[in-house]
């Protein structure tokens, strides 16, 4: 498109009327919208604009040429069948869901407690009577399981098949 | 830290902090002494969980009400309700020569 100036008096006269118009066009500031040399002269703000939307115009038709290869399956569901899938997504995302609380029981589950944690807490504290009453009484429970003894009646170990002499 | 729902844990009489644990023993409220005490929430928790295989009962129908971890100063008191455990520490005044 660029034309040679050296023998710009001989195309105008001689040549077709392609380059003509297009050189006293471009002063007049108009471009044309092919063309490989548009990117690198003269940038103004319409020019970059008609750049930026050329260059979304390639964007997009590569976007559509590249995904939709591998996405033209899941667009051409039938509506049943994408029920089908949604039923069966959901499902196994409520037994993902449920899943984890298995863990936590077998853990080991908090008992149902009480319905009112501040009249609990509010009560009165433990007597010191009552814990008397359970420090005596472990300690004798401790103090007689120290006193079991086994007394020895009869011989432990009894020998079989041995020929007793 | 506000707590979850009105629990009205800040109102328990000498009470020098509370911790609520959600049931995995992570703390979701606490205050005063016990703020983010996540020591103490972590060893209460154990011991909630070690008095809740104690069967009471031998059918295993009930299940403690209240923990306390009685100290000479203070105490813990410790409830379960609606699966968070709920503690508090209060300052521990005998009342037995005035109940006599």
């Amino acid at each position: 498109m660029g034309c040679c100036f050296g023998k710009d008096d001989d195309s105008k006269l001689l040549d077709t009327d392609s380059n003509a118009p297009l050189i006293e066009e471009r002063d007049a500031g108009y471009r044309p919208i092919r063309g490989s040399d548009q990117f690198s002269q003269s940038p103004n703000g319409v020019q970059i604009g008609d750049q930026q939307s050329e260059l979304n115009k390639v964007l997009q038709r590569a976007v559509t040429n590249v995904i939709d290869v591998s996405a033209i399956d899941s667009q051409a569901l039938e509506q049943h069948e994408y029920m089908d899938r949604a039923r069966t997504y959901s499902s196994r995302v409520a037994v993902v869901v449920t899943g984890p609380k298995k863990p936590l029981s077998s853990f080991l589950r908090l008992p149902k407690g009480v319905s009112m944690p501040y009249s609990v807490l509010s009560e009165e504290p433990v007597s010191v009577d009552d814990i008397n009453l359970i420090t005596q009484t472990a300690a004798d429970a401790w103090k007689a399981s120290q006193d079991i003894q086994v007394t020895h009646k009869e011989n432990l170990v009894v020998q079989f098949g041995m020929p007793q002499n | 830290m506000s707590g979850p729902g009105p629990h009205n844990l800040d109102k328990v009489p000498n009470q020098e902090g509370y911790l609520i644990l959600n049931d995995s023993g992570a703390v979701m409220a606490s205050s005063g002494d016990l703020e983010n005490d996540e020591a103490t929430a972590a060893i209460i928790m154990k011991m909630i969980r070690l008095a809740s295989k104690v069967n009471i009962t031998p059918d295993n129908s009930q299940s403690f009400k209240r923990l306390s971890v009685i100290f000479d100063d203070f105490l813990y008191i410790a409830t379960i309700s609606s699966d968070k455990v709920y503690i508090s520490k209060r300052k521990n005044i005998p009342k037995e020569p005035v109940m006599a």
